[in-house]
């Protein structure tokens, strides 16, 4: 009795993949495309480095996060690694361009801006509207 | 470390892959990748490395004394102990508090609140680690004399945190010997971009929209609300979870590691076997390799078996009831396909088969995302409308912003991509096809990389998003 059929053969599996590995056809294809990733990769990553020095944000309106301080405390609390990830996003090169083009990309899907206060009309008592016809989106 | 953080993407992996390019042999890489991948998990687990380490040397001394008394009684000993001590770990780390917190409740006593933190990953490599012995103890694999070598399996930071589920055998041979071809390279990085992709933008945003409609007290849930919440998080679950795996196979084919498959588009099942053929597969065929054919599987007690396959299943996705609910949910429709329904399912139309497993697995994941019997309870009375009526103004406004995001996530659970690779290659009278597709794999992961890298400082800016309703 074949009661619990999942995946036959685990080699054929992975012979399979269907959630599909493609790869560009031609070699000029391939060197380009492992050119940009690579160099996308390394030049922000350099950049990221040597571009530090920004302590405050002026589209945010905020102080920005400053480097951690390295102690042995802070690194077993996850302190030290966690801080370090929120100084690194906020002094990430171009970061006032980012943030502007995710606001724009979260326009889209979500209608929304993302980092702005997300502005919805309160729910009110249902009997208010009642037989009216108004739209409340706006 | 997770992959969706700028500190990965822009730090570690570039200082990662400069690494292990510049090294000529097999024995640096394999250190090299290995000091990276041990940093990548001390990142976010600082101090349960030391488990990390400890675990795997304790099945990789197990694994040797196995081999040395290869066909004498105590090889079967050697088995056990590097089982139980594995098996322990995770369930001290993992099930303590669960067992606690129950025994109090149903004893009324007062055992102390023992707050272990789960380390991350600790259900994932605990299962690698364990593999290996139980496949050295079958003959399936080889016992490996190096300690290095075997940590840099259970290690290796693609598949370390979060899945695949890589057995030993999947990469014996390429931990050995393994090169990269450029065609490798570049299909990793196709990979990982369509990974990156899927969690840094729409499973992060479809996890907004589920905070938004089912994540607070639920208080004003209504029916159209709980049901778009739960197909948001239908989404959420699959495009995190795939993303993540499609990253970790991306990472691999870069440093010349083939991992098994874990998602073949799940929501596209015909029957709920058939999701579980297709959903998270290398834990279902862990499950059915190590615990289902071991107990018997088809031939004795069959039905125990999978009682006992299904519960573990609910059981390893986290300590808490909700979890074996979602276990045993899925035993139920299993059970009833095979024995009763499964032969007039196939005879359905298509369409239905499809529409009658998509209900089944949306409402599942009410199971899994409610860890709160009361909310549980009142989330389904909201969504038959009993609650809060048919639909409000607030949450129409939300789901009618989402509109967006909620189409392209059902999009792209559906296998378009081979598709538009066929379309693409069609040769057009100004590009041949080739030159099309490499133009648009070019573009696809400029874009992919670009888009998920603002979505990543723009995240950064708020941390507290889900805080805010």
């Amino acid at each position: 009795m074949k009661v619990y059929s999942i995946m036959k053969d685990r080699e054929a599996q992975k012979g399979k993949q269907k959630e599909a590995t493609f790869y560009p056809p031609t070699m000029i294809g391939r060197v380009l495309l492992c050119s940009i990733f690579f160099a996308a990769l390394i030049v922000f990553g350099i950049w990221s480095c040597a571009d530090t020095d920004k302590t405050i944000s002026e589209v945010e309106n905020r102080n920005l996060a400053a480097a951690p301080k390295f102690s042995v405390t802070a690194l077993f609390e996850k302190s030290y690694t966690s801080d370090f990830d929120t100084y690194y996003a906020d002094t990430f090169p171009l970061r006032d361009y980012f943030l502007s083009i995710n606001q724009k990309f979260s326009k889209i899907m979500t209608g929304t801006k993302g980092t702005d206060e997300i502005v919805i009309v309160e729910k009110q008592d249902k009997d208010d509207f009642a037989g009216q016809d108004i739209n409340y989106d706006e | 470390m997770v992959f969706s953080s700028l500190t990965f993407l822009y730090l570690f992996l570039p200082l990662c892959l400069i690494s292990y390019f510049v090294a000529r042999n097999i024995k640096i890489k394999n250190i090299i990748l290995l000091v990276f991948s041990l940093f990548f998990y001390a990142w976010g687990e600082p101090k349960y490395i030391l488990l990390l380490v400890a675990t795997t040397f304790v099945d990789y001394i197990c694994g040797l004394l196995i081999h040395k008394y290869k066909g004498t009684k105590k090889e079967k000993l050697f088995l056990t102990l590097a089982c139980v001590i594995t098996l322990s770990s995770l369930a001290v780390f993992k099930y303590t508090g669960f067992v606690c917190e129950n025994l109090n409740s149903v004893f009324s006593i007062n055992i102390p609140g023992i707050n272990i933190t789960l380390p991350i990953g600790i259900s994932f490599y605990t299962f690698q680690a364990l593999s290996y012995v139980i496949d050295v103890y079958r003959g399936n694999v080889k016992v490996q004399p190096h300690f290095y070598k075997l940590l840099l399996y259970v290690s290796m930071f693609p598949q370390l945190i979060a899945g695949p589920i890589v057995r030993y055998s999947d990469v014996e041979a390429e931990i050995e010997n393994r090169t990269s071809s450029l065609k490798g390279v570049t299909a990793g990085i196709i990979r990982f971009s369509t990974g990156l992709l899927k969690k840094a933008i729409i499973a992060n945003l479809a996890g907004e929209l589920t905070t938004k409609l089912i994540g607070g007290d639920l208080a004003e849930l209504t029916a159209v609300g709980a049901w778009v919440g739960i197909i948001a998080y239908t989404i959420q679950i699959y495009f995190d979870f795939s993303g993540y795996s499609d990253m970790a196979i991306g990472l691999g084919l870069i440093f010349g590691f083939r991992f098994p498959e874990n998602f073949n588009y799940p929501y596209c099942a015909a029957s709920i076997s058939d999701f579980w053929k297709r959903w998270h597969m290398t834990l279902t065929s862990f499950f059915r390799d190590y615990v289902y054919i071991p107990m018997g599987g088809n031939r004795k007690r069959w039905a125990l078996n999978m009682l006992v396959v299904w519960l573990l299943t609910g059981l390893w996705h986290g300590a808490s009831w909700n979890f074996v609910l979602w276990g045993l949910y899925y035993f139920f429709f299993l059970m009833l396909e095979k024995l009763y329904i499964g032969k007039y399912l196939e005879k359905w139309p298509s369409v239905f088969q499809h529409l009658y497993s998509l209900v089944i697995i949306v409402v599942g994941w009410v199971f899994f995302y409610f860890d709160d019997m009361s909310k549980l309870k009142y989330f389904f009375k909201a969504a038959v409308g009993l609650a809060n009526g048919f639909i409000s103004l607030t949450q129409r406004t939300i789901i009618v912003n989402y509109i967006v995001l909620l189409i392209i996530g059902i999009i792209a659970s559906l296998p378009i991509a081979s598709y538009i690779k066929k379309l693409t290659l069609k040769s057009t009278r100004l590009l041949p096809g080739k030159i099309s597709v490499d133009i648009l794999s070019f573009v696809y992961v400029a874009a992919a990389l670009f888009i998920s890298t603002a979505a990543l400082v723009g995240n950064s800016y708020n941390p507290f998003l889900y805080f805010r309703f």
